[in-house]
């Protein structure tokens, strides 16, 4: 029971640890503000409360598929406002921008702890009753909390070396492949329940990074590691990397590169 | 009447755009499938369903507390909520051994799908629990 709420508690959590670890590598460069950072984390275990009380309901909705298109709708938003987020650290740095960006970043927050929050909180709350694994479920939070601290400091030193030392947007590209991550997360809950067509995995790189290792859970919460996917889902993936690298790292007006080349011509 | 033609045309759009999205998969027809998950195990824990076809899992469960199905073979994960039914598809698959589990309680509650050819069936499999001592 120990191993399993560790376990159950890395795979859920980690997410939320490290979307915090990217936010605040970035908050002194984009001048976030901290209190609406709280405002975010407040608000999403508000929401995460709220989903846990009436996600029995939501799952039953649809022929019993309300809970995988309730989640993709989520993935795709938080998609969409990190996109945003990281579009709008290109534009001018001015009091308003500062201001919404922090809201954005919020925004980011909130939402990623309702999406990883609830499913621990089913599992602990659904097993907290049993009086011979409270204590179990007591040591696994803690220890599963170090261990995620641990990794998510590890991370927030990683972007600022990468930042000061390699290329100033690391923060930002990493944000992007997490994004895509999410992305890919939305076609696996649709492949589950026959919207999108499934077909025969392309490759499988279990042998190499089992999906489930430790390794593996940090892989797959940082840019959506998928160890057996199918061609739908690289297809969707990419699609989803270079939206976001056009949308993101490019100009505003990329039609302009053109018009430079005829005047340089 | 510009008004009209103008109106037919966009529900015209509208409804390929409908069809678009919503793929034959959607409306396909799936072999049923139904396991129960009582007392953290589940019945039945074998499950043969024929290769290269995708089949609708229903699995219901009777605990007082939740479970995620969860298979790394099948790239699966979902929770079913107490006294709940949850629908999983899988496949298509080729022959092999698939297992699958539940995450909230990992040595207990276990199975394996087996894809092997059969005959088509039409209609779900009602499974009837038996209470039998040693589970599974």
């Amino acid at each position: 029971m120990l191993i399993n709420t560790v376990l159950l508690f890395l795979s859920n959590s980690l997410v939320i640890f490290m979307v915090l670890a990217l936010l605040l590598s970035i908050k002194n460069k984009l001048q976030l503000c901290g209190i609406t950072l709280i405002c975010g984390a407040l608000v999403g275990v508000s929401f995460m409360s709220l989903l846990w009380l009436y996600i029995d309901e939501i799952s039953q909705l649809f022929d019993d598929t309300g809970l995988e298109w309730f989640y993709a709708c989520i993935h795709i938003l938080v998609y969409i406002l990190i996109l945003h987020f990281i579009h709008h650290s290109n534009t001018s740095v001015n009091i308003a921008n500062n201001n919404k960006q922090s809201w954005y970043a919020g925004a980011i927050l909130a939402f990623v702890i309702m999406l990883q929050g609830t499913n621990f909180l089913i599992y602990f709350v659904g097993y907290w009753s049993q009086t011979d694994v409270a204590n179990a479920l007591f040591i696994g939070v803690v220890l599963g909390t170090g261990i995620c601290i641990s990794i998510s400091i590890l991370l927030y030193f990683f972007c600022i070396f990468l930042n000061e030392r390699f290329y100033g947007r690391s923060t930002e590209v990493i944000f992007i492949l997490f994004a895509c991550g999410l992305f890919n997360k939305t076609s696996d809950l649709l492949l589950q329940i026959d919207f999108l067509p499934s077909s025969h995995m392309i490759f499988d790189v279990n042998f190499i990074v089992r999906e489930k290792s430790e390794l593996g859970h940090f892989l797959k919460a940082l840019f959506g590691y998928d160890a057996s996917p199918t061609l739908l889902q690289i297809g969707l993936y990419l699609s989803a990397l270079l939206i976001a690298f056009f949308w993101c790292l490019f100009p505003e007006k990329p039609w302009r590169f053109t018009r430079v080349k005829q005047v340089i011509s | 009447m510009k008004t009209a033609t103008v109106f037919i045309k966009r529900t015209h759009i509208i409804s390929l755009f409908i069809s678009l999205i919503f793929s034959p998969s959607v409306w396909a027809e799936r072999t049923e499938y139904v396991v129960e998950l009582k007392d953290h195990l589940f019945f039945p824990a074998v499950i043969k369903i024929p290769p290269n076809e995708k089949v609708k899992l229903i699995i219901y469960n009777r605990d007082t507390t939740p479970e995620e199905f969860d298979s790394f073979d099948l790239n699966r994960e979902k929770v079913i909520f107490p006294n709940k039914r949850a629908v999983i598809f899988i496949g298509p698959l080729p022959e092999g051994k698939y297992h699958f589990f539940g995450e909230f309680n990992p040595n207990s509650a276990k199975g394996t799908i087996i894809v092997t050819p059969m005959p088509k069936r039409k209609k779900a499999i009602k499974v009837i629990v038996k209470n039998s001592v040693g589970g599974a």
